[in-house]
């Protein structure tokens, strides 16, 4: 993918609301399949956490099965919203209506279209790609090969990369709005659940340092895996939603909103799981690993909550009226995350370690708990990742904030 | 007559060419002779593939007779379960068709998603009452490429994140330099 970033986009003192962009109104389109894509995104979303329930209880007789059905009609959809958005605005491009350099990229020579369609659409490329791979690797090493397969993370890194269009393109769309003189609430509304999307890929991400690999070996150190990958992918996030939207309390709302997501989807799951694999005539792999509510399936977002509110307080308490530093920001949430974290990640894995021996199938097993000193090297990395972190975040948060592309 | 070195080298090729398309295209076309078994008092002519593989339509038809009889009205269903080892979870039941052209004959096609040793668990249901039989049944794999080449194909897309990561930092850097000279000609 070749991109040519053109001068005098970002950053640039707005250009006032009149010529072709604002006469003609031409992103009416791109805000319409900007929601499609956020509604295909959030499909994606529910499929993405039903097939792992569906995975752990019933699991895979076939590449299509009903949780994939709907993740991939997601991710299709999006594809095809995408190209077609994109083949538009080129088509405006060349007709000179309204899409020019100003607010829209060059790709590969030919294009020309908004950012986050080229990014949504490349991302979507990846998934595509990535679909028939996972189902060799499943053919070749079984059902039970970990979120973090090759072909897992390619897919998952289609999606982070699908879902992070989306908050380019919204976030692009507010910058147009103020640029015309409009409110553009209903645009930072679209990037703040954007970037709510992008914290739930993330945390997902991390999902098997709870329990399947609670340490990372470093030579003769133990070092508990959980805290430090949220410490690494979670606060630069928060501190992009604080930057992008202007509103003090950015991070706790989109924080608070996937927390929302997060209950309401593992309490309505669990049912879905159930009925559908008794239509389809498919027993459940052990009586354990039944479909249910607990706890621990929202640890995650609970924490992620108390360290996005945390992150606003300190925000708030500027020092002497000056904006805190990222890095300083980054670390005092470093050190939450790190607390929060741990406390997640043993609970979980001491919950699992709980179940009888014969409840799994056979060839898995639950690892044991980390240590207390593994807990205890994790947190000077996980304050300095956070505070790395959070200086990435301090970055993207100020170019989703200028951008009009 | 001696072939010249063009000749040799279609040659070569061709035998090169042979070789990866004769295994691919052997798995899953042969087929076993019948596979008999009894459940209750039918008895039954499991036909399935001699080396089936892993996602590919595994045709499987079974004849029912009783009392030496072909049944024909029966129901038949079968349904996969990974043997002992193979790390896979049950396919869903699937009802054989009756075959017009042979009666008490009943086919229809899974397909296993996972390689490793598999039982078809078959229930015949008819005027003899409900029975099972099983069958076991041993499913190849693709050609497997390295575990590490694998990681270097799904990792990948990094590559395009790392790019996207350094353009931003590029319009950031741009952007601090607008800021800069913007801040110069205020003054």
């Amino acid at each position: 993918m070749a991109v040519e970033a053109r001068p005098g986009a970002p950053g640039r003192k707005p250009a006032p609301p009149t010529g072709p962009d604002a006469r003609l109104g031409w992103w009416r389109p791109p805000r319409v399949a900007g929601w499609a894509l956020l509604l295909f995104q959030f499909q994606q979303g529910v499929g993405l956490l039903w097939d792992e329930r569906w995975h752990q209880a019933v699991g895979r007789d076939r590449f299509l099965t009903p949780p994939h059905l709907l993740l991939y009609s997601g991710v299709a959809l999006s594809g095809i919203t995408c190209l077609v958005m994109v083949i538009w605005a080129t088509l405006r491009h060349h007709r000179g209506a309204g899409v020019d350099d100003g607010n829209s990229l060059r790709v590969l020579g030919l294009f020309h279209a908004p950012l986050g369609f080229v990014v949504t659409g490349f991302g979507c490329l990846v998934i595509a790609a990535a679909a028939p791979l996972d189902d060799y690797w499943h053919q070749l090493y079984g059902l039970d090969v970990a979120l973090w397969a090759p072909f897992h993370l390619m897919a998952l890194t289609g999606g982070f990369l699908a879902v992070l269009g989306s908050a380019y393109l919204w976030s692009a769309l507010a910058v147009r709005a103020r640029q015309a003189g409009r409110d553009p609430r209903a645009e930072r509304a679209s990037t703040a659940f954007a970037l709510m999307l992008l914290v739930g890929l993330v945390v997902n991400l991390a999902q098997p340092g709870l329990v399947l690999y609670p340490t990372i070996e470093l030579g003769p150190l133990s070092v508990m895996t959980y805290p430090v990958l949220l410490a690494a992918l979670v606060p630069w996030l928060l501190v992009a939603a604080r930057g992008a939207l202007g509103w003090r309390r950015a991070a706790t709302l989109v924080a608070l909103v996937l927390f929302v997501q997060d209950v309401v989807l593992n309490l309505t799951i669990p049912a879905v799981v159930r009925s559908v694999a008794a239509a389809e005539g498919l027993p459940f792999r052990s009586p354990a690993l039944a479909p249910t509510f607990r706890f621990q399936q929202v640890l995650p977002s609970v924490t992620v909550l108390l360290v996005a509110v945390l992150l606003d307080l300190v925000a708030a308490s500027e020092a002497g009226g000056r904006r805190r530093r990222p890095v300083v920001l980054g670390a005092s949430v470093g050190l939450a995350l790190w607390l929060l974290a741990a406390l997640a990640g043993q609970v979980s894995a001491t919950a699992a370690a709980r179940l009888a021996p014969g409840a799994l199938p056979p060839g898995l097993f639950v690892p044991p708990p980390a240590t207390a000193l593994a807990v205890l090297l994790a947190l000077p990395c996980a304050v300095a990742l956070a505070a790395a972190s959070a200086t990435v975040g301090d970055g993207l948060g100020q170019i989703l904030r200028e951008n009009p592309r | 007559m001696s072939a010249g070195p063009t000749g040799r080298r279609g040659a070569v090729l061709a035998a090169v060419l042979l070789a990866l398309v004769l295994p691919a295209a052997r798995p899953g076309q042969a087929v076993a002779a019948d596979v008999e078994r009894r459940a209750g008092p039918y008895q039954l002519a499991v036909d399935v593939p001699a080396a089936p593989r892993t996602g590919r339509a595994l045709p499987v038809a079974v004849r029912v007779d009783l009392d030496g009889r072909p049944l024909e009205g029966a129901t038949v269903t079968v349904q996969g379960f990974p043997g002992l080892g193979t790390s896979a979870s049950a396919i869903r039941p699937l009802v054989l068709t009756p075959d017009p052209a042979a009666p008490g004959r009943y086919r229809g096609a899974l397909t296993i998603p996972i390689h490793g040793g598999w039982l078809l668990d078959l229930q015949v249901s008819g005027a003899g009452g409900l029975h099972r039989a099983e069958v076991p049944l041993l499913v190849g794999a693709p050609a497997a490429i390295p575990h590490w080449l694998g990681w270097v194909i799904g990792l990948s897309p990094l590559l395009a994140v790392a790019w996207f990561a350094w353009w931003n930092r590029t319009l950031l850097r741009r952007e601090g330099d607008g800021e800069g000279s913007a801040a110069g000609t205020a003054r």
